[in-house]
């Protein structure tokens, strides 16, 4: 969840960042319209489900009624994330809330089945000389991509990457050097970061720097961002006509099979498969696999062909593969060269066999990826993701004595919000996290993180001098209801909202507190 | 074929621990999570059930008791793998066993019983022989007792009293929820070892005398008298008791009154309260009944809490009477409708409509708070407040449209017993007991290829060839077969059927 | 200062609040024709079955790993209409690719002009159209089968074993292995299964143990019923069996409930599991009610003000009528349910004998409400 979160910021953040315009032009792509709406927070989708064969525009305040006072942040922060991508439309008064009417009709197409046969792709009906079963798809593709990771980590005697891909590594920061030869290359901080992210993220960080790129070769963004979006829609292991794409989209082609995320046996064939790294792109990690594993998981299939009991050392979804103890211990059962090379640039690896490495987390270890631009909750997350499923299921185990003993006792040691008895009957699990990491070791890298910037600095304002302790009570209230609340101090009566929240409490404040605030 | 099967069953033994499935694909390591997954199930089983019985048969008191481990159950015989198919196969016959127990012949519950429990707050019950302490070991049973409790007996009320420190104290009013006093335990449970830790001198006489005023004042009104069932339950671990008066008084006005009194000792038996549980109970002197238990060790003390769920004898006199006018009692009830105020939010008018909840004629108090509370509403509207819609809820009497707010009860304008028919109902099951799955014997050819609940596909039938024999004594066909219906389940299915469900799917479809 | 820095630790816990979990979304949709019928002005099951498909297309976008199933009740059994273990998804469509215009084999199309001759619309999205042609299919293969048995006398209805069929199913989604592998069903429509009919108990097994620990993120449920069912004809027990097995699961019932009258039962279910009931006068723009009211995912549902219009009837079914009562009598032995006074005297579920004063007490009861004070203190003393 965590790591589909972080890709889904990522992209989210890009398409906030583009021009109205360019916005309204998207939404006309049906496929693209149902991967925007994937990447919206849950009450956001439902606020979208439900205006969306809604013919009246909705009153802003209904909005508030449907929503418990609790939920108030999330309801915030929807309505901020609908508005920045002008999926949503106030009308004059600003009372009232409408679809964007592009945006409504495609996807309420797209959902009743009735947008042009051709929005999701349009299937290649005559079959192919040359057969491509999805095995040969994964191993292309995880070949393609690793090859690419390969390189930035500088694994020797890895083949290097086609000039298009490094070209983009360079443009995008993540590696730096100077000239064009490949070998003066060398990984950047951004490089680092990038790859402790999940191979989600990693093409969509790739993808979104290419489409800064397509700005400068004068393609369209939004031809490029459809075609994106549409493979992430398509059927893994069938074939798709090129004749169906547009100009600039035959020219991605040959890029985007650079990256491996789809498949064409010359540049001058008819069609074209898409890839499994392209397939999931819309998807959350929890259907996403990554490509070596997707390769096991197809031999164990065609294993299962052949009617044979599955050979008893095939590994099932190692998805995980990193232990590590309280004591800050750190066990990896693999032997990928990439990933003990990610692993090094974090943890002091001790001892390296087989199928295992051995390695601690010192303080140095993590200084060292802090100074390399690598931040606490980067590593954090990395070592999630990766955990063991053994870690995640003694994690689990812990999480339910967690919740039996609280429930027993009458106690919250989740340390969340007293106010949230009231909801413990529908969802007490809210109040818990799942630990899957032992919470020292989480707790030490954050505060190692913490004593290198001592300072965070926040862009906002200050609210004070206040004519009563009641006026600052329903502001500061307000405030920290919607979450844009940093600081406060209510002896003397201020607070510090961010910048986004500052409009926000301000016109809350002039609707509520009629005379002249000071 | 083998390593299959026995991962196919998994589910079942694992259902205590599902997390316990292993990661791992490999044979050897999963003969070693079997192991585990074994131990684990009979260390959180075999204390309830195995010991208990057994102490009956030999007078063992826990001390004396060898040392059992939990690993000691898996017995190696000479084949070494083959015995751990054999343990999961008795687990399962254990299981289906246990199903089959379940629904014996309906036996007379759900009077409406009032039940109150006392328990001993006083320093005895810091005694460290129950671990952690006696008392907090009482309370953790309190808590599975009231839950089972109002299982069996969906129309019955319970109060709970502490005795501590020379008076008694209400931990919980007669009422007829078990959430309410599941919490109200809770925070009993919280504050144990602060504000209300064991202290003083029990006092029998105090606690006996609240306890026959909770009873008498809620079932003051005589119209139901016929059909209730007074009790006590007290749990005592002090071997004394400080009165302010006359104890015997007190017992005399408990006979008077028909309320039964049973004990539960946590450390010897004590003569007043054998005295009181044999008057009460209409019971010869000095003589030993079952109504005063005195515990030998925990399971025993579950136990005894156990029998209190089921619902006392009827005594002679009582028994009498029935006999002459031959029948067991019909009750009167009715099903009163929920009624929520109307809560709308329109284009037309900004605020919402609601439609005040009349005060409660069961309980004046709580009516008030609820009109309170969706007058705060309205107010609160203008900041765009919500409601917990489930705190102003109410129920309408069927026969006199009168409302309350707490069920079950008893109309207090026509003396109807309320009731909704979700307590009722949640015993029916046993009424009509699910039959219990069969196996379908292993063959070459199966009918179904797809469980009916889940549809989860079956293996394949094995040709029955001489060479794998052995192979083909181990396995199962993952079917089983409820013959009613003839559709077959796999196990998952079976167990949530029969343990969750009590419905078969087939069976209704029918 | 403290304020800040403490930010860097409760931050990311904020944001999780409400995760976006993978749910499951069971449809029930009673097809019991009196009741269809006589709404046969209002709306068509065809138009309803429609909707509702889209409806599961919502759902389903919300979240790549979403899951649905279908369950079609209707008098002569209920029948998950998807997943279909029986149908290779994927020759399906390999099929339908080739040929053009064919599904499945091509013999629908004739025979059910109520619906396009390509049932769905090629170009739609692939896990919308696995979906919506199964569904369509099968429905229009009920409806067959409904036709050629519709002067069988023995209409009842079936509701409360699609129930128990949905449960079941919930349950091996949500506890047993959340793999997306393990259940064939589910295997089909994920797209790694290349040759579905491969997955015999071997892959089964193996992959279990890996894939349930793969997926920790647990699955949510919930299950809508759509019904316009008028009868009361209900099976009580095995329909309140269900609902507490529902509660136990944590799975919300909502209803939909078309026709003139409330259903009581179907209104204690939602109410008992923290569902949504409304009973909807006027179907036609059902979709609106579909995908706003009836959108609350389990994951904000704890947020949301659940919308529904009516009061909740808490009556019973009486076990020798089979009408539901308000106001009955309880057999104090198995607290079976009566409206009425059985005329043995007996117990009609464990036949044990009623006490004769009280059933003559209980029987002049009407006449005499007005004494009741007297006559129970008649009995007592």
């Amino acid at each position: 969840m965590s790591s589909s979160n972080l890709f889904k910021a990522t992209v989210n953040e890009y398409l906030e960042g583009l021009p109205q315009t360019v916005q309204s032009k998207l939404y006309e792509a049906p496929a693209t319209c149902l991967s925007i709406y994937r990447l919206l927070p849950p009450m956001a989708k439902f606020y979208i489900m439900s205006m969306l064969f809604n013919e009246q525009p909705v009153v802003l305040r209904d909005l508030d009624k449907w929503c418990k006072p609790m939920a108030k942040k999330m309801q915030f922060d929807s309505l901020k994330r609908l508005k920045s991508l002008h999926l949503i439309e106030e009308d004059k008064g600003g009372n009232h809330i409408r679809l964007h009417p592009t945006f409504r009709k495609n996807f309420r197409n797209c959902l009743t089945g009735s947008q042009e046969s051709n929005a999701f792709g349009n299937l290649c009906v005559t079959t192919d000389k040359h057969k491509v079963d999805i095995e040969f798809l994964d191993t292309f593709a995880s070949q393609k991509w690793e090859t690419i990771l390969h390189f930035m980590v500088g694994t020797e005697s890895t083949a290097t990457p086609s000039s298009s891909v490094l070209s983009l590594l360079k443009s995008g920061g993540l590696m730096e050097g100077p000239g064009t030869s490949p070998k003066n290359l060398k990984i950047t901080k951004t490089g680092f970061q990038f790859l402790l992210q999940d191979v989600n993220a990693q093409i969509w960080t790739l993808l979104l720097q290419y489409l800064n790129l397509t700005q400068d070769l004068h393609m369209d963004p939004v031809d490029v961002l459809n075609f994106i979006f549409v493979l992430g829609s398509l059927e893994l292991g069938k074939s798709y006509t090129v004749s169906s794409l547009s100009e600039t989209q035959v020219s991605m082609l040959a890029d985007l099979k650079d990256y491996g995320l789809v498949y064409q046996r010359t540049d001058s064939s008819g069609r074209f498969y898409p890839t499994r790294l392209a397939t999931t792109l819309t998807s959350d990690s929890a259907a996403l696999k990554t490509p070596s594993m997707a390769l096991e998981q197809a031999l164990e299939a065609s294993e299962e062909g052949a009617e044979q009991p599955a050979a008893p050392e095939a590994p099932a979804g190692n998805q995980g593969t990193v232990i590590i103890e309280t004591n800050f211990k750190l066990y990896a059962y693999t032997n990928s060269p990439l990933e003990i090379a990610i692993l090094n640039l974090f943890v002091h690896l001790k001892s390296r066999f087989t199928n295992m490495v051995c390695g601690q987390i010192t303080r140095e270890s993590i200084r060292n990826a802090l100074y390399n631009g690598i931040t606490a909750d980067q590593v954090i997350k990395f070592l999630e993701t990766h955990a063991h499923p053994q870690m995640k299921l003694l994690a689990k185990e812990r999480l339910d004595k967690k919740i039996e003993f609280d429930t027993s006792h009458n106690i919250n040691t989740a340390g969340g919000a007293p106010q949230s008895q009231a909801i413990s009957a529908d969802g007490s699990v809210a109040q818990h996290k799942l630990e899957i990491l032992p919470p020292t070791v989480v707790d030490q890298i954050k505060l190692w993180q913490l004593e290198l910037d001592r300072i965070q600095t926040f862009d906002g304002y200050v609210f004070k001098d206040f004519a009563n302790q009641q006026e600052f009570d329903t502001l500061w209230n307000y405030a920290s209801e919607t979450g844009v609340l940093i600081w406060s101090d209510k002896n003397k009566r201020k607070f510090f909202v961010t910048k986004e929240g500052f409009s926000q409490v301000a016109d809350f404040g002039n609707r509520r507190l009629p005379r002249s605030r000071g | 074929m083998g390593a299959t099967d026995e991962e196919y069953l998994s589910p079942n033994r694992d259902t205590n621990t599902p997390s316990s499935k292993a990661a791992s694909a490999e044979p050897d390591s999963k003969v070693d999570k079997d192991e585990g997954g074994v131990s684990k199930r009979t260390r959180s089983t075999a204390p309830p059930r195995g010991p208990v019985s057994d102490l009956k048969g030999q007078n063992g008191y826990a001390w004396e008791d060898e040392y059992q481990r939990s690993w000691d159950i898996v017995k190696d015989d000479e084949h070494g793998g083959r015995s751990l198919e054999n343990i999961i196969k008795t687990m399962i016959e254990n299981r289906k066993k246990k199903i089959m127990k379940n629904p014996s012949t309906p036996f007379q519950r759900g009077i409406i019983r009032s039940l109150i429990v006392i328990i001993d707050g006083s320093s005895a019950m810091s005694e460290k022989d129950l671990r952690p302490t006696r008392f907090s070991m009482t309370l953790s049973y309190l808590q599975e007792f009231v839950v089972e409790f109002f299982d069996q007996n969906p129309i019955s009320q319970l109060g709970i009293i502490l005795m501590r420190n020379g008076v008694s104290n209400l931990v919980s009013e007669v009422n007829g929820s078990p959430q309410y006093h599941l919490d109200k335990i809770r925070q009993l449970k919280a504050r144990q070892h602060n504000r209300y830790e064991p202290k003083g001198d029990p006092s029998l006489q105090n606690s006996l005398e609240m306890a026959r005023s909770l009873l008498k004042y809620n079932f003051g009104n005589n119209a139901n008298d016929t059909k209730n069932s007074k009790e006590v339950l007290i749990i005592f671990g002090a071997l004394f008791t400080s009165d302010p008066g006359d104890i015997h008084k007190t017992i005399d006005n408990l006979v008077k009154d028909e309320i039964k009194v049973k004990i539960i000792g946590l450390s010897a038996q004590v003569a007043i309260c054998q005295e009181l549980v044999n008057r009460t109970n209409h019971q010869q002197k000095n003589l030993g009944s079952k109504n005063y238990g005195v515990i030998m060790n925990e399971s025993h003390f579950k136990e005894l809490w156990m029998d209190c769920v089921i619902p006392l004898p009827i005594t002679t006199t009582e028994s009498q009477e029935t006999k002459a006018s031959k029948g067991v009692p019909l009750i009167k009830m009715g099903f009163p409708t929920k009624i929520q105020p109307v809560l709308t939010s329109s284009l037309s008018s900004n605020d919402y409509i609601i439609e005040f909840p009349q005060l409660s004629a069961s309980d004046p108090t709580q009516g008030l708070e609820d009109a309170k509370q969706a007058i705060e509403i309205t107010n609160n509207n203008n900041g765009g407040g919500g409601l917990h819609s489930n705190n102003v809820i109410g129920y309408q009497c069927p026969q006199c449209k009168s409302k309350v707010v707490n069920l079950p009860t008893l109309c207090p304008v026509c003396g109807l017993m309320l009731i909704l028919s979700t307590h009722l109902a949640r015993s029916y099951h046993h009424l009509v007991p699910l039959v219990p799955f069969k196996e379908v014997p292993v063959s070459s050819k199966y009918d179904s290829k797809y469980c009916f609940g889940c549809l989860l596909k079956f293996p394949r039938g094995v040709k029955n060839d001489g060479k794998n024999r052995n192979a083909l004594e181990t396995m199962t066909s993952s079917r089983y077969r409820c013959y009613k219906c003839s559709h077959d389940f796999c196990i998952d299915c079976d167990v949530f059927i029969h343990e969750v469900l009590h419905n078969c799917p087939g069976c209704e479809n029918n | 200062m403290d304020a800040i820095s403490d930010r860097v630790f409760t931050e990311s816990t904020t944001i999780e609040a409400s995760n976006d979990d993978p749910s499951l979304l069971t449809v029930i949709l009673d097809i019991s024709p009196a009741g269809w019928f006589r709404i046969r002005d209002q709306i068509s099951i065809h138009e309803l079955a429609k909707s509702l498909l889209v409806f599961m297309n919502a759902h389903l976008s919300l979240n790549n790993s979403n899951q649905v199933a279908f369950i079609a009740s209707s008098p002569e059994g209920s029948k998950f209409l998807y997943p279909n273990p029986n149908k290779n998804y994927d020759e399906v469509r390999r099929h339908q690719s080739i040929s053009g215009s064919h599904i499945g084999d091509g013999r629908e199309d004739e025979q059910a002009p109520e619906f396009a001759p390509t049932l769905v619309n090629r170009g739609m999205y692939r896990q919308f159209r696995v979906v919506d042609e199964a569904v369509l299919e099968e429905l229009n293969e009920c409806f067959k089968q409904i036709a050629k048995n519709i002067q069988n006398e023995d209409q009842k209805s079936t509701l409360s074993g699609a129930l128990s069929m949905a449960l079941a199913y919930t349950n091996r989604m949500l506890t047993l292995d959340q793999s997306i592998s393990t259940t064939t069903a589910s295997a089909i429509n994920s797209t790694t299964s290349v040759n579905a009919n491969a997955g015999n108990s071997n892959s089964n097994s193996n992959s279990a143990a890996g894939a349930a620990s793969n997926s920790i993120t647990s699955m949510r449920s919930r299950i809508l019923i759509v019904s316009a069912n008028d009868e009361d004809d209900v099976k009580y027990i095995p329909i309140m069996n269900s609902i507490f097995a529902a509660q136990k699961m944590k799975t919300s019932i909502d209803i939909a409930k078309l026709g003139f009258k409330d259903s009581s039962y179907l209104q204690q279910a939602s109410d008992a599991t923290n569902g949504i009931y409304l009973h909807i006068d006027d179907p036609r723009g059902i979709i609106q009610v579909l995908t706003s009211a009836f959108f609350v995912e389990p994951s904000i549902r704890p947020f949301i003000i659940l919308p529904t219009n009516s009061n909740v009837n808490y009556r019973a079914s009486c076990f020798i009528t089979g009408k539901s009562v308000d106001v009955g009598y309880v057999c104090s032995v198995c607290l079976c349910i009566m409206s009425i006074i059985p005329e043995t005297g007996k117990c009609p579920a464990c036949s044990s004998i009623f006490d004769d004063k009280i059933i003559a007490q209980l029987s002049k009861g009407p006449v005499v409400l007005k004494k009741r004070k007297l006559d129970t203190n008649g009995t007592t003393s």
